[in-house]
């Protein structure tokens, strides 16, 4: 079983890093929260039909505590006056721009964005997974590509 | 946007050398945890009914608390003012309302319905006066809306950056808002029609799916 696992969590804790990271905007906090991904996933106990079922368990969950956390009240009251998402190390100019621009978006636009951008869900699908009707996600998608454009100009959309 | 963009971005980021190991070890580490916990409840069960009956007894005295502020609440204008009635609360429901054909447009006084070949179709009327229709065509993704109403009544707002003319005779025009985004629209009998497009679609496929739209209407 532990083999098992170990080869689950190698197949997707780097997706589950980066989506992590887009909600939590820094390495410890990103981490905390895949940790807690992948134990609520031994502990369910659940039987995935294929790697892409897996995928989107994971990241939902993914997303879910980190919104979580990121509602709790202690963050509330601790969270520093600048903040400013951790940059990460290493990434090309418009790439980092790019990735900012992401992570400064409202979590509701985040969680459609990343799921339609980088994980290549379609709206329908990306509907039954937050639980949101097909238009609302359409409507979010719309409005996130409005304000990623507010903020990244209009060059490269 | 451009549909790798964000992929590539975040495809750049990676964990610090050493996380996947670390993390990997924390998470045995607090499952492990977590299954010790759950072996204390199950061997210690009154200690819990304890924390639990006290949580109880705090969380039960706060809600006390809170339904004779909200009780108090409703009361006090009775006592301070009973000169004029209260006005009944206004319940704002959804303006949206799904509905299973087109032939249920016909209440408007006039029904759309998505091309031939179109998928994932779905209907509804936004506002009780806009008919709707959401379908998939060549996998984009379209909006058509209709309506016996003046102005932009579509989801695609904004200005245009441009437009082209595609039928003179009923005043149909194609707005280009963004690379992204377009907006055809056009009159007919009374009735304006708008078909929007927010991922891409080419001018030629919009405009092609706005001709058959025209015909049809």
């Amino acid at each position: 079983m532990q083999g098992d696992f170990e080869a689950f969590y190698l197949r997707h804790f780097k997706a589950i890093y980066r989506v992590c990271y887009a909600f939590m905007k820094n390495a410890q906090d990103a981490e905390d929260c895949v940790e807690d991904t992948f134990v609520k996933a031994m502990s369910c106990g659940l039987d995935f039909e294929n790697e892409r079922h897996e995928r989107s368990w994971l990241t939902t969950t993914a997303m879910n505590i980190c919104k979580d956390k990121l509602k709790h009240w202690w963050r509330q009251k601790v969270t520093p006056i600048d903040d400013a998402a951790e940059v990460p190390v290493a990434q090309p100019e418009d790439h980092q721009e790019v990735t900012e621009a992401v992570m400064a978006l409202p979590i509701k636009y985040k969680e459609v964005v990343w799921l339609h951008y980088y994980e290549g869900y379609q709206t329908d699908e990306i509907a039954l997974m937050l639980k949101r009707s097909p238009s609302t996600v359409r409507g979010q998608l719309r409005d996130a590509r409005a304000k990623l454009k507010l903020t990244l100009g209009g060059e490269r959309i | 946007m451009n549909e790798n963009e964000v992929k590539n971005a975040f495809d750049n980021i990676e964990p610090e050398p050493g996380a996947q190991e670390r993390m990997y070890a924390n998470i045995l580490k607090k499952a492990a945890a977590q299954k010790g916990n759950q072996n204390v409840e199950e061997n210690y069960p009154a200690a819990q009914n304890h924390r639990s009956i006290l949580m109880w007894q705090r969380w039960g005295s706060l809600a006390a608390c809170l339904a004779i502020v909200i009780a108090a609440g409703f009361a006090l204008p009775h006592f301070l003012d009973r000169s004029e009635p209260d006005d009944p609360p206004v319940f704002v429901g959804s303006p949206f309302e799904d509905i299973d054909s087109p032939e249920e447009f016909e209440k408007l006084g006039f029904t759309i319905d998505a091309p031939e070949n179109a998928e994932d179709v779905t209907y509804c009327i936004y506002d009780g006066t806009i008919a709707r229709v959401d379908f998939i065509l060549n996998d984009h993704e379209y909006t058509y809306e209709a309506a016996k109403l003046n102005g932009n009544f579509s989801r695609a707002e904004g200005d245009a950056v441009g437009s082209t003319t595609l039928n003179a005779k009923y005043d149909a025009t194609l707005d280009c808002l963004s690379p992204d985004t377009w907006r055809a629209h056009w009159s007919k009998n009374g009735v304006s029609y708008y078909l929007s497009n927010f991922d891409g679609a080419s001018e030629d496929m919009i405009a092609d799916v706005a001709e058959l739209l025209i015909g049809q209407s």
